[in-house]
């Protein structure tokens, strides 16, 4: 009986060139626009999670980060006792934006012309790009903010050596003004002012060697495709209410749910092929490592086709005409995909708007597809966004199975 | 029969009628499906209010009513998508409501053409037989069978949208066929069908009927229940008015009386002329439009009215242009049921 159920919906779909070109050529095509348009940085006012170990400890480190931490723009995470270890953690799993280490490493905080070796590591995500260039301008506010004396002292050494001669008068009022200042001294050397010397930038490797955005994306796209298709698949019940295919199937010994149990499995295998379609191309074209994962990535996708297979259903259910379930449709899974970071990254996003793409799949499913091509975990570190996605599907049917028999 | 069923206040207050004569519904042992008292309601009004109806193996029995009478609900509790809030369903003496068996006996053809137009005729077929339980393995050759049967064999492998509304009709009532339903529940079967493509319609039900279907038909076309009905059941406000064969239930209702209907050309006549002649017309017991020009109404032959009349008409007189004397037929039965007393 599902077979049979199963099998219209098929047919249905294969003699629908509009639903073909819809489901399999449009994902593809939408997906190359938005991983041109989106692997390069993007702009804007954003609050970059900023993790922080500092090794140093010194009242000075701690001075320029307390600092750091009133930036706007640089919401510093409050953790005790972080390690530079932590730092590429947080980083590597998505908790943190950009991360920070202040080493300790012998090198002179507070003169950055001195030495070749930086006393700072920025542990970073390339896909986060954006956070990088935002916490670079918050060091050198906050460098000079911490630290005016370093720089007075640099300024002065150039116009002594190169364009003037201080006198012996002249350098004794420079020193104390310095002093003063509560600045250390520094040696007698020239300095450059060249802010690169700061920091060391270390870029976090995954488990692709392919821009973290493109699989990013690949994700994205796919979970917005499956809620449309799955959208369009189950409005084939308010269809059939309206031609009366419903009452006929209805009056069958399964009743309604063997109608939903039909369409069902029919979405989840459409979204599973959609799914598959968009990450061929994000392997053929951009590199995606698809081959290295596919078991797991095989397992997050059926598990997100069963999500928006579930809310789809759900959804229809609860509409009494198909323009009704068109429209609201269209809203419903437009705001979702735009909370759930399908449209824009969502680090980009506030942390309320953050917090709010937990209520997502889309959430759910780019946090798994994350786990498999950025950070190579394996099934144990995924199953939690694995049972919300099976868990979000399996109520969705449940509750359609109830709401569905007022149709009858 | 019982007489009581039949009480005067579920009959409107028509002075004439003779209700001991109304033949009450036949519920035996040997009916296909059995509706005993059946009442349903929605929060804001009674749909079914004790209503008892029965079909037998070889036997199309028509449900008419007018639009909002109940019918449509009354199948839905037939074929299990509603359950009473009283009475029992029983189709082979199971209820369709909690036995599966019950509605694998039922083969429902909705109103509307509820096909898959995307499918083929022969795919369509198969798709409802699985749905109603039977085995993939036997769905072509049933439906090849069902297709032979309602003359659709060469078009087994056509698409929907390219059948006649007659021919997509045909496969309607096929698909219902799929899995040998001993009880056919049609639901205003020939809504929008040609003439032609009705005959060939009814050729199919009463060629099924012969085949020992009992078949629930619901309509409010006269012309097909009188074409098709071994027996109706007239269904006004939720109730069952009259249950019988037809020439039973109108000979009970209306006797020996006749439909009479006058056409006038008030403009060809004097005002004597016409004031004489509808003062004739009230008394022979007709009533007249709004324009005093069509006069119609139930006229007991036995008065001599008639013979009054025909001096009237039957000489050369070009204020009347129609007149029809007939005996009462079901629209005339349907329309007494529901219209207003006089």
């Amino acid at each position: 009986m599902r077979y049979a159920l199963f099998k219209v919906m098929l047919l249905s779909l294969v003699r629908d060139r509009g639903a073909l070109a819809m489901g399999f050529i449009l994902p593809g095509v939408v997906f190359v626009i938005f991983a041109v348009i989106f692997s390069g940085a993007a702009g804007g006012d954003l609050t970059v999670k900023l993790a922080v170990a500092d090794e140093r400890g010194t009242a000075l480190s701690q001075r320029f980060l307390d600092n750091l931490s009133k930036e706007a723009g640089i919401m510093v995470l409050q953790t005790t006792n972080m390690t530079a270890a932590g730092v590429r953690s947080f980083v590597k799993g998505g908790s943190a934006d950009v991360g920070l280490v202040i080493l300790n490493n012998g090198t002179a905080f507070n003169d950055i012309g001195r030495t070749r070796v930086p006393p700072i590591l920025v542990v970073t995500d390339p896909s986060r790009e954006i956070s990088v260039s935002v916490l670079q301008g918050a060091l050198q506010q906050v460098y000079f903010a911490t630290f005016p004396g370093a720089v007075l002292k640099g300024t002065a050494k150039i116009l002594d050596q190169r364009f003037m001669r201080f006198d012996a008068r002249q350098v004794i009022a420079l020193e104390r003004g310095l002093e003063a200042m509560n600045t250390p001294t520094a040696d007698s050397e020239p300095v450059e002012l060249n802010f690169d010397k700061f920091y060391e930038r270390i870029d976090l490797v995954g488990a692709s060697t392919v821009p973290t955005s493109i699989a990013y994306y690949a994700g994205a796209v796919a979970m917005l495709f499956l809620l449309f298709s799955a959208a369009n698949g189950a409005m084939t019940l308010l269809e059939e209410k309206e031609s009366g295919v419903f009452d006929r199937l209805a009056t069958g010994p399964g009743g309604t749910g063997v109608i939903l149990d039909g369409k069902f499995a029919f979405l989840v295998l459409q979204g599973f092929c959609q799914v598959l379609v968009i990450y061929l191309v994000a392997w053929i074209g951009f590199g995606v490592n698809l081959p290295g994962h596919l078991p797991m990535w095989a397992v997050t996708t059926l598990a997100a086709a069963f999500a928006a297979a579930g809310i789809a259903l759900l959804f229809v259910s609860l509409c009494r005409t198909k323009h009704q379930a068109q429209v609201l449709g269209n809203i419903l899974i437009l705001v979702i995909s735009a909370l759930g970071g399908s449209m824009v990254p969502r680090f980009l996003m506030p942390p309320f708007v953050q917090d709010l793409g937990w209520l997502t799949p889309n959430t759910w499913a780019l946090e798994a597809y994350a786990s498999i091509f950025w950070r190579g975990e394996g099934l144990s570190e995924m199953i939690v966004p694995l049972l919300a996605l099976v868990g979000t599907g399996a109520a969705g049917l449940v509750l359609a199975r109830f709401t569905i028999r007022r149709f009858a | 029969m019982s007489s009581a069923r039949w009480s005067a206040d579920k009959l409107p207050n028509h002075d004439w009628r003779d209700e001991s004569e109304l033949p009450a519904p036949d519920v035996d042992d040997a009916a296909m499906l059995r509706i005993r008292g059946v009442s349903y309601s929605y929060p804001e009004r009674d749909v079914l209010h004790d209503v008892t109806l029965s079909a037998h193996p070889g036997e199309i029995v028509v449900l008419l009513g007018p639009n909002g009478a109940g019918k449509s609900t009354l199948v839905k509790t037939i074929t299990g998508q509603v359950r009473p809030s009283g009475g029992t369903v029983t189709i082979n003496g199971k209820e369709p409501g909690s036995d599966v068996l019950a509605r694998r006996s039922v083969g429902f053809v909705p109103q509307r053409i509820a096909i898959f137009d995307k499918l083929t005729v022969r795919e369509n077929l198969c798709v409802f037989g699985e749905v109603m339980g039977v085995a993939r393995a036997d769905t072509v050759q049933r439906a090849d069978r069902i297709l032979r049967l309602i003359g659709l064999g060469k078009r087994a492998n056509d698409r929907i949208p390219v059948l006649s509304g007659g021919m997509q009709r045909l496969v309607n009532i096929g698909a219902a066929m799929m899995h040998g339903p001993r009880l056919l529940v049609l639901d205003e079967p020939t809504v929008g069908v040609d003439n032609r493509s009705r005959g060939r319609l009814r050729d199919v039900m009463r060629q099924l009927r012969d085949h020992g279907l009992a078949i629930l038909l619901t309509t409010h076309d006269m012309e097909e229940a009188e074409a098709l009905a071994d027996r109706i059941s007239i269904i006004v406000r939720g109730e069952i008015m009259a249950d019988g064969a037809p020439n039973q239930i109108v000979r009970a209702v209306f006797g020996t009386k006749q439909e009479v209907r006058i056409v006038l050309n008030v403009a060809a006549q004097t005002r004597h002329e016409h004031e004489t002649f509808c003062s004739m017309l009230e008394q022979l017991g007709l009533r007249p439009s709004e324009e005093h020009s069509v006069w119609d109404g139930i006229v007991d032959n036995q008065t001599g009215h008639f013979s009054a009349l025909a001096k009237h008409v039957f000489r050369p007189n070009e204020g009347v242009v129609e007149v029809r004397i007939r005996r009462p037929g079901l629209r005339t039965l349907l329309d007494w049921f529901t219209e207003p007393s006089p």
